[in-house]
């Protein structure tokens, strides 16, 4: 960590998803998204942060 | 993998190669085909002009300076098509106390207003309903809902703005405009269940 880093950087997120556990084991946020997608005729999405692939 | 496993086409990309090498196993054993790539979100996107019809970022913008997250913000409306939705969860500055009380990782910096290094050197901004308002207001609001997320016992453990934006055109129509959700896909705006940070 450098204290004039403007955000975060990428060997912390390492650090934060080195671990084996699910960081989002209920499945949180997609399907409180997908009504939204599905009304829109969705198709084609963009996760941005995806992490570890529970967000999407 | 939920998105990929109904069909739709994902594309998914993060700053953290570790993050996305559990990602990619996940989607071989799970059978699903996501495209990943590695990229920093705070620089431009490597795709091109109104590549897709929806950009989402769950619990991920909120890391950034106020600069920083409106030009993401700019890149993810660069890169929807015309009446594209974006779809964010975000940290709202209600999260602080739970947040800290639930990691115990103590702010250690104020770097910006409601923007602060923690002590693991993760930095957080949580966003105010005013301040989700402003960075959107170039947008069509679709739906802004706080939520509260409690664990089994019912304890609230996160707090969160759900928000849902299209990007404007000037030949949306009013079925267009309109035809979305109306009420909060969480009920009464909170949700139990196990959550992991």
């Amino acid at each position: 960590m450098r204290t004039n880093d403007p955000y975060a950087q990428a060997a912390v997120r390492d650090t934060y998803h080195a671990g084996s556990e699910e960081l989002n084991p209920q499945g949180w946020w997609v399907p409180d998204l997908l009504p939204f997608l599905t009304t829109a005729g969705a198709r084609t999405v963009l996760d941005v942060g995806c992490g570890t692939g529970e967000t999407q | 993998m939920s998105l990929a496993k109904i069909g739709l086409h994902v594309t998914a990309m993060d700053y953290s190669e570790v993050a996305l090498a559990r990602a990619r196993a996940k989607a071989k054993a799970s059978g699903v085909v996501v495209d990943f790539r590695q990229s920093d979100m705070a620089l431009p996107f490597p795709f091109a002009d109104c590549d897709f019809d929806a950009v989402m970022s769950n619990v991920a913008l909120h890391m950034f300076d106020d600069q920083t997250t409106r030009r993401i913000i700019g890149e993810m409306r660069r890169v929807l098509r015309p009446s594209g939705l974006l779809l964010l969860h975000v940290n709202s500055t209600e999260d602080m106390p739970y947040r800290e009380e639930r990691l115990g990782r103590l702010r250690v910096q104020t770097l910006e207003p409601n923007f602060y290094r923690e002590a693991n050197g993760q930095t957080m901004h949580f966003f105010s309903e005013q301040y989700c308002r402003d960075v959107l207001a170039d947008w069509t609001m679709v739906d802004l809902t706080h939520l509260r997320l409690h664990d089994e016992a019912g304890t609230i453990i996160k707090c969160v703005w759900r928000c849902v934006a299209q990007k404007k055109a000037s030949s949306l129509s009013p079925e267009e405009k309109t035809n979305f959700p109306k009420t909060a896909i969480y009920g009464r705006g909170e949700r139990g269940g196990q959550f992991m940070p």
